[in-house]
């Protein structure tokens, strides 16, 4: 069996004031290492937002899941006090399952977060930098890698939008196409705006108007930004003409914008669409706006069907996404057991050359200098025929017996030792 | 007699063979089959290979072009669309708008398969080596106008499932409007310049070869007023600006004026324009 243990501390086992003080960054996942090193073989430290996972190969005596547990808390100098922290183990190949599902994104509080993914590469280029990782878990991270990105093209587990703001965006660009050149206006300077404005600007936005009663709340937004001009609410009818996307999330009861401030606005534009979301509550849109030409008006209940519905389609990829896991997983377990195979060959052919070499000595005063080259060759094809089929037939795994058991029962029968050959580090 | 059965197999095929790339876009549009994902583009290829050696099989069999019939021209539509379609999904990547368009082709290749006809008598202008480039060029501009005709269809639904908060199966499986609309527009594009070889061919060609040839033909003026309707909506768009719904609209309109003036002069009406 594969000696390797995983804690984890997630979001199923702390809130995210436990999982923020445990969270460790590169610097302090170096600054810990010689610790992890000290009682493990080889070891990866996965640590994000949402997750601090140390997974580890134990050097000498394993290691208890509490023991761990505190190493992880005692490098983050953290002790609890009145949070609720608990954790979360795995062994051998399920600690590798684990890794595997993490770097799907099936097992994110986010169902199918793509940024994971980029996180478990991060934290095995760390672990390969400061020593950590050996053979093992170097394959275990590779196949990992390969899992997150054949979940993410072969199945739809991170597609859709799972944010109200970022539906938001996706829907612009259901409409749009490429957002880059658009000119977006905010309404309101919120933290609903604020989350907006945050997706929209990756998507390079030329212009963004951010509209608010209170003329300073939105210039701070907009300095916070670093994009965008701050107008009076007043104002927003003048603009409107050149907006292509308007989210609004302003309070009040009235219609900030109505139907005939919208249709004038469209005159100016000729065929050119509107996107108007509104996601106040009461609702700032007139809901008439709706019937104007070009104009797509959709609300807070729009964004959150469209999340509700991509949440539905990721959950149910699950399935697809395990059987990839289960996949993967069989490789590494055939790849894992494969390492047994190459020393158990050399140990039972150094042990049966040893035979021959002693025979022939032994018989040397027998045999004259040609006899001698005549028997050393018969012998050497002899014990090359002998071996090839069992040998042939160890790697052969196809009729159900696992390798795992052939290699024990090859050792049993020619009495094969750690001694007698190359032994692998792994080897439990 | 082996040609002949090896053009019969492949005419019976190859509606067989649409049904299953159907089948596979389906699958990849509506399941996200990993097995439609992969090989739809592939089966379309081979279908088409399969179309073209039908096509060219079937010219050596009878000895002309596979223009003499309403049939035969169906399945040369049949394969430009399913060539253009094809030609739109590599450049563009854009392979969810697949299921629509190639069942087009399939409808067309259907109803050839199940009535063209083998004992042709050929008419000597089909002799002419000019009638093939005016023929593909007709048939190349009026599978682009009907494409651009889908395209506009699947704008309407994108259009209409945005408006209506609806965010079903259109919303996450079609590309955005602004490419449906670019679509619908450059198939448009595609479709006039075909066209308009087409008619100059023809008007050059067909005085010389034709002996009751006649500028009041039906079928010529209704394919001068489709060009007509075509080039004033290209105009338009250029002159008012026309973007999004009133584009693809022009599109539809006009491609349904298309096919309704070609069945009235096909069946009502007499032109010197019919070989058979």
């Amino acid at each position: 069996m594969l000696k390797l243990t995983a804690v984890s501390i997630n979001h199923r086992t702390a809130n995210v004031e436990a999982r923020e003080k445990i969270y460790y960054s590169s610097e302090e996942i170096r600054e810990i290492s010689d610790k992890i090193k000290a009682v493990a073989r080889e070891s990866l430290l996965v640590s994000t937002c949402n997750r601090t996972e140390l997974y580890l190969m134990p050097s000498a005596a394993p290691e208890t899941h509490n023991s761990l547990y505190q190493l992880i808390r005692e490098g983050k100098n953290f002790h609890g006090g009145e949070l609720q922290v608990d954790f979360e183990t795995f062994e051998g190949f399920d600690a590798v399952r684990h890794l595997f599902s993490v770097a799907t994104g099936s097992d994110s509080l986010m169902l199918g977060d793509i940024q994971i993914l980029g996180q478990v590469k991060e934290s095995y280029n760390t672990g390969v930098e400061l020593g950590m990782v050996g053979t093992v878990l170097h394959h275990a991270c590779q196949v990992a890698l390969k899992v997150g990105k054949r979940a993410k093209t072969e199945t739809r587990i991170s597609e859709g939008a799972v944010s109200v703001s970022y539906a938001a965006v996706e829907l612009a660009e259901k409409i749009f196409g490429n957002l880059r050149g658009k000119t977006a206006m905010l309404i309101g300077a919120g933290e609903t705006a604020e989350l907006a404005a945050k997706d929209l600007k990756p998507k390079e936005i030329t212009r963004l108007f951010v509209a608010n009663r209170t003329l300073e709340r939105a210039r701070n937004l907009v300095e916070q930004l670093g994009i965008g001009e701050a107008i009076p609410l007043d104002a927003l009818s003048q603009k409107l003409p050149q907006v292509d996307i308007v989210i609004s999330s302003v309070g009040g009861s009235n219609y900030i914008l109505t139907r005939d401030i919208v249709a004038a606005a469209m005159k100016g534009r000729e065929t050119r669409p509107l996107l108007i979301i509104d996601i106040g509550v009461p609702r700032n849109v007139d809901p008439g706006v709706k019937k104007v030409a070009s104009v797509f008006l959709n609300d807070i209940d729009s964004l959150n069907m469209i999340v509700q519905k991509n949440l539905d389609m990721r959950r149910s990829e699950i399935p697809a996404v395990r059987r990839i896991v289960d996949e993967e997983l069989n490789g590494f377990i055939k790849w894992y057991n494969s390492l047994e195979v190459g020393p158990t060959i050399k140990m039972l052919r150094d042990k049966i050359e040893k035979i021959r070499i002693d025979e022939i000595k032994r018989n040397k005063n027998r045999m004259n200098g040609t006899d001698t080259e005549i028997v050393e060759e018969i012998t050497r094809s002899i014990v090359n025929k002998i071996l090839h089929e069992p040998l042939t037939n160890l790697k052969n795994v196809e009729d159900g017996t696992s390798l795992v058991d052939r290699v024990k029962l090859m050792k049993s029968l020619f009495g094969l030792s750690e001694e007698s050959g190359g032994k692998k580090d792994e080897q439990d | 007699m082996m040609l002949e059965y090896f053009v019969d197999l492949l005419k019976i095929s190859l509606p067989v063979l649409y049904l299953f790339t159907l089948f596979l876009y389906g699958l990849a549009f509506f399941l996200d089959e990993q097995f439609g994902i992969r090989n739809r583009t592939k089966f379309l290829v081979a279908t088409l290979i399969v179309q073209v050696v039908y096509l060219f099989s079937r010219t050596l069999l009878t000895g002309h072009p596979p223009v003499t019939s309403v049939f035969e021209i169906m399945s040369i539509i049949s394969l430009t669309i399913g060539g253009a379609y094809l030609f739109i999904e590599l450049r563009t990547q854009v392979k969810d708008t697949g299921l629509f368009i190639l069942s087009l082709a399939f409808l067309f290749d259907v109803v050839s398969a199940a009535f063209i006809k083998d004992d042709v008598h050929l008419n000597p202008v089909l002799k002419s080596s000019v009638l093939g480039i005016h023929v593909a060029s007709a048939m190349l501009g009026y599978s682009a106008l009907a494409i651009s005709a889908v395209y506009g269809g699947l704008y309407l639904m994108m259009y209409h499932e945005i408006r209506s908060s609806r965010f079903g199966i259109v919303y996450r499986k079609l590309p955005n409007l602004q490419t449906l609309e670019k679509l619908s527009y450059a198939s448009i594009i595609l479709g006039f310049v075909f066209l308009t070889i087409a008619i100059l061919i023809g008007y050059v060609w067909l005085p010389k070869t034709i002996d009751d040839f006649s500028y009041s033909d039906p079928k010529l003026i209704i394919t001068d007023i489709v060009w007509v309707i075509y080039f004033s909506a290209l105009l338009s768009r250029k002159a008012m600006r026309w973007t999004g719904r009133t584009v693809v609209i022009v599109s539809m309109v006009g491609f349904v004026l298309t096919i309704a003036s070609m069945v009235i002069v096909n069946v009502f009406l007499h032109s010197f324009h019919n070989f058979q």
